[in-house]
């Protein structure tokens, strides 16, 4: 079906369409708190506003980490996070001894189609600066609205999927897939060239596997 | 839905009653809140409002309250009697009235005919705005999730006249009445006491044993007139639809004001946000309806044997946003010096946009960036329990050493433990994958004799075959034996 020129904006609204070259020039990313990462993303960071797609292939494998200084930044800028559904508890003694504001953290218990809608209404209040989701079997359409939410809101959205989901087309503007020992590849990334290799952006250094072993007695 | 197997028709006008039944609680509520006392309204607390003379008299009692005996009427005495911890406060009109008047205008945004006629409902026509808004089931939804959301209870219900929508949200909460037929039937079976006729008609009527409306209704009509009046008769024939019933109907004010009596006088600036907040908050909300900014507004800061001092806090562009309106005039407030401890806080705006009745997009919440009104909005519908933060707790037992908070704290307690994992797994599970490498430990971690149920173990990180971090731990001085799985370095 010959396409109207007339429809190209309604395809670009309707996120069928990526007007590649504009979105990169027009918005610089939001730093992503790992050097080596800017550098491999093209607009030196997160793309702002968008979803964003972290693809797993098991829990505890440092995609929180990955995350930290990016959520510990927002909440110093007052920004609100939400996390919606985790599979896991957020563990307040590790968050807080990162140095994120506990205060600015909604945990939402939520599932199926209400998760969904917990999700978009915290990216598009712009109220949150950040929102981790962790969307089960979620299909295009439900993806294509957290990436309307996010961008309505200038937020970050950041959906934790297995890695299975790499097989179908996502809406997301990146695509990691989180790697074991602080690396990770991309798959997908708006308005720029992929890397070729995953990049290591590991600090497992900073983060300090204590070399010395603790005795510890407490009263 | 449901909905959709009969065509779901409605007469023309239909018209829509917000019953409030908590009117009063609702906007001593809403007003405690706007002082920024007591945070969230919790619903445990026995609460009742006073008045009559020398506030001798309960005027009405939250469910807690009611729960222990004390009712609308009573003597405040023997209601504290009942109820020793009851919490009062005098019951305040104007309060009531600035909330019906919010009401309205929240109403207004769906309709262009609302109409503040009943003390205790804001009506508005529902038909003409269907198409826009409808399915009526998703509008009441919302409408039911957003006035949740604001602190306001409401019972709905629809029909074709405003008298009849009335007596049945009073009558059955949800109640839709399509048609003129529908209704006749209904309001047959009402009682009486529900039908909203003048008192000394429902006297004369119930004393000569009638129950149901229908049951009136059966009567000659010349007798029943010549029995209860003129006056009754002719509310009876607006109920049914017999006769017109013209309504006054509410216009958007030209001018904004609203203003926060404080109890105490309030000489710290960083208290006074809270005021500002609320009031600004509505007044968002309000150009939200109103679709459109505002150039500038006023603030009034009321004080005892002083002029009241005026901010006036200008807009580079027309702002209807919440976060930057607050922003704004918080800067304003920082750089001004009141010359005594404020009193009361008004906000003042003369130059509104004008109004347009189809507002914002069906699924948009009002995007004024504002965290607790996200936060209202996930609360009504996922429920309380659903939506939480989080805490640390200063013990060494790791499973007890985070909590739920009530309200968002800052102070973070200096601990001085080792590396924690950022997921929990809780209850801890016997690890299932093989371990490759120890990264380190073991951490003794051992609470003392008199915690309740006291722990001694030795926690390691580990990476597991598949490349996980896991922290783990067995019980100390144990032999081997199983992981336990207690986190993932996530």
């Amino acid at each position: 079906m010959p396409v109207a020129p007339a429809s190209l904006d309604a395809l670009i609204h309707e996120r069928r369409l990526w007007p590649a070259a504009g979105q990169a020039a027009g918005r610089a990313g939001a730093s992503t708190g790992h050097a080596a990462l800017d550098a491999a993303l093209p607009g030196g960071g997160w793309p702002s506003a968008s979803l964003l797609e972290l693809l797993l292939p098991m829990d505890g494998v440092g995609e929180l980490r990955l995350l930290l200084p990016t959520l510990v930044r927002l909440a110093r800028q007052g920004r609100g996070l939400a996390m919606v559904a985790p599979p896991y508890l957020p563990y307040a003694p590790a968050l807080a001894a990162a140095g994120l504001d506990l205060g600015q953290l909604l945990v939402l218990r939520a599932e199926g189609r209400d998760a969904l809608w917990a999700a978009e209404q915290a990216l598009r209040s712009g109220a949150c600066g950040a929102v981790l989701c962790w969307p089960q079997g979620a299909d295009d359409r439900a993806l294509r609205r957290l990436a309307v939410a996010a961008e309505q809101g200038d937020a970050l959205g950041f959906a934790f999927r297995g890695l299975r989901a790499l097989q179908q087309p996502s809406p997301a503007a990146l695509r990691l897939e989180v790697m074991p020992d602080d690396r990770v590849r991309v798959h997908k990334c708006r308005g720029g060239a992929v890397p070729s290799a995953p990049v290591a952006w590991g600090a497992s250094a900073a983060w300090g596997v204590s070399a010395s072993p603790a005795l510890r007695l407490v009263h | 839905m449901a909905a959709e197997a009969p065509p779901f028709r409605p007469s023309s006008p239909w018209w829509c009653a917000l019953h409030l039944p908590q009117l009063a609680l609702d906007a001593d509520a809403r007003h405690r809140r706007a002082l920024g006392e007591g945070g969230e309204v919790d619903d445990e607390t026995p609460r009742a409002l006073t008045d009559g003379p020398q506030q001798r008299r309960i005027h009405a009692a939250n469910a807690a309250a009611r729960a222990q005996g004390v009712h609308a009427g009573q003597a405040v005495a023997s209601a504290q009697l009942r109820c020793p911890d009851l919490a009062l406060s005098p019951h305040q009109p104007v309060r009531d009235a600035a909330l019906r008047e919010w009401l309205a205008g929240y109403a207004y945004g769906f309709s262009a005919e609302v109409s503040l006629r009943e003390g205790d409902a804001v009506l508005f026509e529902a038909g003409r705005s269907l198409g826009l808004f409808g399915p009526w089931p998703r509008w009441q939804q919302r409408l039911r999730d957003e006035l949740a959301g604001y602190g306001v209870q409401v019972r709905i219900a629809c029909a074709p006249t405003p008298r009849a929508a009335r007596c049945f949200a009073l009558a059955h909460d949800g109640l839709a009445i399509a048609d003129a037929a529908q209704s006749h039937r209904l309001l047959a079976r009402l009682p009486l006491p529900l039908a909203g006729l003048p008192d000394d008609a429902l006297r004369l009527l119930e004393r000569s044993g009638f129950k149901r409306l229908g049951d009136v209704l059966a009567l000659p009509r010349a007798a029943l007139a010549r029995r209860i009046g003129p006056d009754a008769m002719a509310q009876i024939d607006r109920m049914t639809g017999a006769a017109p019933d013209p309504l006054p109907l509410y216009a958007p004010p030209q001018r904004y004001a609203a203003r926060l009596d404080f109890d105490h006088s309030i000489a710290d600036s960083t208290v006074l946000l809270f005021p500002l907040r609320r009031l600004l908050q509505e007044f968002a909300l309000f150009l939200v309806q109103r679709d459109g900014g505002v150039p500038g507004f006023r603030l009034v800061f009321g004080h005892e044997g002083h002029a009241p001092t005026v901010l006036d806090v200008r807009l580079a562009a027309p702002e209807r946003e919440f976060a930057r309106l607050f922003d704004l005039a918080r800067l304003k407030l920082d750089g001004a010096r009141l010359p005594a401890p404020a009193v009361s806080l008004g906000l003042e705006a003369d130059d509104l946009p004008d109004f347009s009745p189809e507002r914002r997009d069906l699924f948009d919440a009002p995007r004024t960036g504002d965290a607790s009104l996200l936060e209202s909005r996930l609360r009504a519908r996922l429920g309380d329990a659903a939506v939480q933060r989080l805490a640390v707790v200063d013990t060494h037992r790791p499973e007890a050493a985070w909590c739920y908070a009530k309200a968002p704290r800052t102070r973070l307690p200096a601990l001085a433990d080792g590396p924690r994992p950022l997921w929990l797994v809780d209850p801890p599970i016997v690890l299932r994958d093989a371990v490759e490498t120890v990264l380190a430990g073991p951490e003794r971690i051992e609470t003392a004799w008199w915690d309740d149920e006291p722990v001694r173990r030795d926690y390691y990180r580990l990476r597991t075959r598949s490349g996980q971090e896991a922290w783990a731990f067995r019980p100390a001085g144990g032999e081997g034996g199983p992981w336990w799985l207690h986190g993932w370095f996530a």
